[in-house]
């Protein structure tokens, strides 16, 4: 992998990485349609200072922590509108789950999580991160990350035992 | 099924597919962009830390090594004006007599725009180039009393010194041919500048040896109305400068004043033209 990357390169590494950069964004910022977005923003974002990239072959990581990123932005902006709309509204703010989505208690609460509780969830189990790996993404400590996993699971039991009412 | 697993398969099965996928059209052509952005940002603020850097030095050490002399300026010489003390060898210092310096138009990155003399002057660059390697630039602009005024500086940043001449209040005599022929201290370089007025159509030199030579017209930056000449001289150049109208008839002329080389380590200048000799000194 070079620095100066032919188009035709380029598309190589757009198959390789961004199939799984889009179930990223999907898991981590929850709506499959901006997942696309973002992915495909992370990719143009990394390629472009691939050549500023101290190991080029870290690419993976970096389009990793660049889509984890514009999650979080994504859902800072997504936070504030919905916050706009119910204070224009006056009504009940979110969309209600799709059917199929309702039925899946699991998957409605990983979406309910905070942000980062969620995308270190899904660094850890989806990606199969060690917390060091998942820590270098999230650019904060193991110890942080041991801590939002920890959180993240015991709600995740909890609202699995209120709702389903097993262990 | 523990939690782990049970949240490892609902991930599973709401991520989208991993499938290869192909780039959009337009993916490769935002990423080069993206690149170039990036990197001129990085020249950007690599070129302003460097300049910042070199500043805070200058300023540290008490302000640049070389300065044009404006200080040192003597306004309305008569003759032969001297110049004052040079640093360094010219890079043209090797020129022999009868040798006409290689002279290129154009190719200087930053022309030399004296700054320190007449600052509220709006000087034009009308040409600039090199002179045996050295950068040589000419500016046209208005003096209230003076007329038209022009000025050649030598040096990338005018440390070899220069000359203004003007098209009024110099010696008294004829209008349409006014000229400066300066001497540049550490090497025998000979200029002659000049402006003229709307009735010349051509300037030529023609030299003692019987050989004419016919100098480039810079064209007048707009509001002002005298175009200005410069032409660089073997050292020893001694003949007359004319002035000819679009027959070819005589307007006017005027003889090369610089009769021999300036001393070393010294400027001279002359003419019915001349204004003001600079020199450049190290502090």
């Amino acid at each position: 992998m070079t620095g100066s990357l032919s188009s035709g390169r380029l598309g190589e590494l757009y198959e390789r990485h961004v199939p799984r950069a889009v179930a990223l964004a999907t898991l981590v910022g929850g709506d499959a349609h901006a997942a696309e977005d973002v992915a495909h923003e992370a990719f143009i974002r990394s390629a472009g200072r691939l050549s500023g990239l101290r190991d080029p072959s870290a690419f993976d990581a970096y389009l990793r922590q660049t889509v984890v990123n514009l999650c979080r932005a994504r859902a800072r902006r997504a936070a504030i509108e919905r916050r706009y709309v119910r204070w224009i509204a006056q009504r009940e703010p979110d969309m209600p789950p799709s059917r199929a989505e309702d039925q899946d208690v699991l998957w409605r609460a990983l979406r309910e999580l905070p942000h980062r509780q969620r995308a270190a969830v899904v660094l850890r189990y989806y990606e199969d991160q060690s917390e060091e790996q998942v820590a270098d993404t999230m650019r904060c400590s193991p110890r942080a990350v041991n801590a939002l996993v920890s959180r993240a699971m015991a709600t995740l039991r909890a609202r699995i035992q209120n709702e389903e009412g097993i262990t | 099924m523990n939690l782990e697993t049970r949240l490892r398969e609902t991930m599973d099965r709401h991520a989208p597919s991993l499938a290869p996928r192909e780039m959009p059209s337009g993916t490769a052509s935002r990423v080069y962009r993206r690149r170039a952005v990036a990197i001129a940002t990085t020249a950007a603020l690599t070129t302003a830390l460097v300049a910042g850097v070199a500043g805070l030095y200058r300023y540290l050490s008490g302000g640049p090594a070389i300065r044009p002399a404006a200080e040192q300026t003597v306004a309305r010489p008569s003759t032969t004006e001297p110049g004052v003390t040079y640093a360094g060898p010219a890079p043209f210092a090797h020129l022999a007599p009868g040798e006409w310096p290689t002279v290129e138009v154009g190719g200087v990155e930053r022309p030399y725009v004296d700054r320190e003399s007449g600052a509220e002057l709006d000087k034009t660059v009308v040409a600039s180039g090199y002179v045996e390697g050295t950068a040589w630039t000419m500016t046209a602009f208005a003096v209230h009393g003076s007329g038209t005024c022009g000025e050649l500086f030598l040096g990338e940043t005018g440390d070899y010194g220069g000359v203004r001449f003007c098209s009024d209040g110099g010696e008294p005599g004829q209008m349409d041919l006014r000229i400066a022929g300066t001497s540049f201290g550490l090497g025998p370089l000979t200029a002659y500048t000049g402006v003229i007025s709307d009735a010349v159509d051509r300037v030529v030199f023609e030299l003692a040896d019987g050989s004419r030579k016919a100098a480039d017209l810079l064209q007048a930056p707009p509001g002002l109305d005298a175009r200005s000449f410069v032409l660089f001289v073997p050292r020893d150049a001694a003949g007359r400068v004319v002035a000819l109208d679009a027959d070819g008839a005589l307007v006017a002329s005027e003889p090369l004043c610089v009769d021999s080389p300036a001393q070393l380590e010294q400027v001279t200048s002359c003419g019915n033209g001349l204004s003001t000799t600079f020199s450049a000194v190290s502090s």
